[in-house]
């Protein structure tokens, strides 16, 4: 969960950074996340208080830590969420990497789209050697940008790019 | 010219918000910041069509229509609840991709606002109703676009809904691969103090 956390945060930075992209929008709305993050921070803080043991720290309560844990993760989690890339796992354990975006109006959107899925598969296809502790993938790549990064024994990650808005303010040579 | 849809201004359309809030956003210039609203594609998309409804052209319909202030009015309101319903995601339309693991789509949303700026940005018109036909969800697809428009008072009607025509195709075969077929544009309204009985201007 965490690990997926971190990896959506470098995902959503490194399509931010794509010619077009003028946002990155969160792959569900606010308020279903902000409701969303209210229920995890309610039951972890039942958690914890429940569990009535000092838990050893590795990792559990943090947000949830707040005694007033109505307010924190309104303002904190959900407001300025960096991580709106999505990355979840399908029942096959493939990563699900799902991207909504904005484009600029004089950036035509397949290229653009194109553009994004090629840096977010090329981002995972360097990560994947690295994570996959399995190794043995000895890159059977088959060409012609193939998200092919671990072999037989990882399935191929899928990919999910939206475009949601088309950025009209940068739309030149309409107005006449 | 029919009145409000009440459905067009569910508030679940756009993620929660509704048209008057969005319009007392914009007009707070968008202070303070409401991340809800500017993380919402739904709320962005009805944000700058909003904006461009209250530029000259608002300002023309709203100080100069007094004798025809209700129909104007209605008319208005008419254009907001299509913005609040067209705002929405709707289908997703496919993008081609080499790899079959790659889904590239746009919203039905995306699209209709491209068609509404592209149509807004020609002389003065105001793009009223937005509408897609045929199943956006299948590449190759015959796909008819039709808009309605409000244009100002002493253009030149076919040659205004040409050059509208023309924005909307040029920007569609830009920004999306579907098979277009037609443009159909309908002025169905003229903005100006000297509007004529809505007979007369179709």
């Amino acid at each position: 969960m965490t690990e997926h956390r971190e990896l959506s945060r470098k995902l959503t930075a490194l399509v931010s950074t794509i010619a077009g992209v003028v946002e990155v929008y969160p792959s569900e709305p606010l308020v279903r996340t902000v409701a969303r993050d209210v229920l995890a921070a309610a039951a972890a803080a039942a958690d914890s208080v429940a569990g009535s043991v000092d838990p050893d720290g590795s990792g559990a309560p943090d947000i949830a830590g707040a005694p007033d844990g109505s307010e924190a993760p309104h303002d904190s989690g959900a407001a300025v969420d960096d991580a709106r890339v999505k990355v979840t796992q399908d029942s096959s354990g493939a990563l699900v990497v799902t991207a909504n975006i904005g484009v600029a109006g004089d950036h035509p959107v397949p290229e653009t789209l194109r553009a994004v899925s090629h840096a977010l598969s090329g981002y995972l296809r360097e990560r994947e050697p690295a994570s996959a502790s399995t190794g043995a993938s000895t890159g059977a790549n088959t060409g012609a940008g193939a998200i092919d990064v671990a072999g037989a024994s990882s399935p191929r990650p899928v990919i999910s790019v939206t475009v949601s808005r088309i950025d009209n303010s940068v739309m030149p040579g309409l107005l006449d | 010219m029919t009145d409000v849809e009440p459905t067009g201004l569910d508030p679940e359309d756009l993620d929660g918000h509704t048209m008057d809030e969005l319009s007392d956003y914009l007009d707070a210039g968008r202070r303070p910041r409401d991340e809800s609203i500017e993380s919402s594609p739904g709320c962005r998309i009805a944000l700058d069509a909003l904006a461009r409804l209250r530029s000259e052209s608002w300002a023309m319909l709203e100080g100069e229509a007094l004798p025809d202030s209700t129909r104007n009015h209605a008319w208005i309101k008419t254009v907001l609840a299509n913005i609040s319903r067209e705002s929405r995601a709707g289908r997703a339309i496919p993008i081609s991709h080499p790899e079959p693991d790659v889904q590239l789509r746009m919203t039905e949303g995306s699209v209709r606002g491209l068609i509404r700026a592209a149509g807004d940005a020609v002389g003065g018109a105001l793009i009223g109703k937005v509408d897609l036909e045929g199943d956006v969800s299948v590449p190759g697809e015959d796909i008819t676009v039709s808009v309605t428009a409000s244009v100002p008072y002493g253009e030149n009607l076919t040659e205004l809904a040409q050059r509208i025509r023309e924005s909307i195709a040029a920007e569609l075969l830009t920004h999306t691969e579907l098979n277009v077929t037609a443009v159909n544009v309908t002025v169905d309204d003229i903005h100006t103090a000297r509007t004529a009985p809505p007979e007369e201007t179709r």
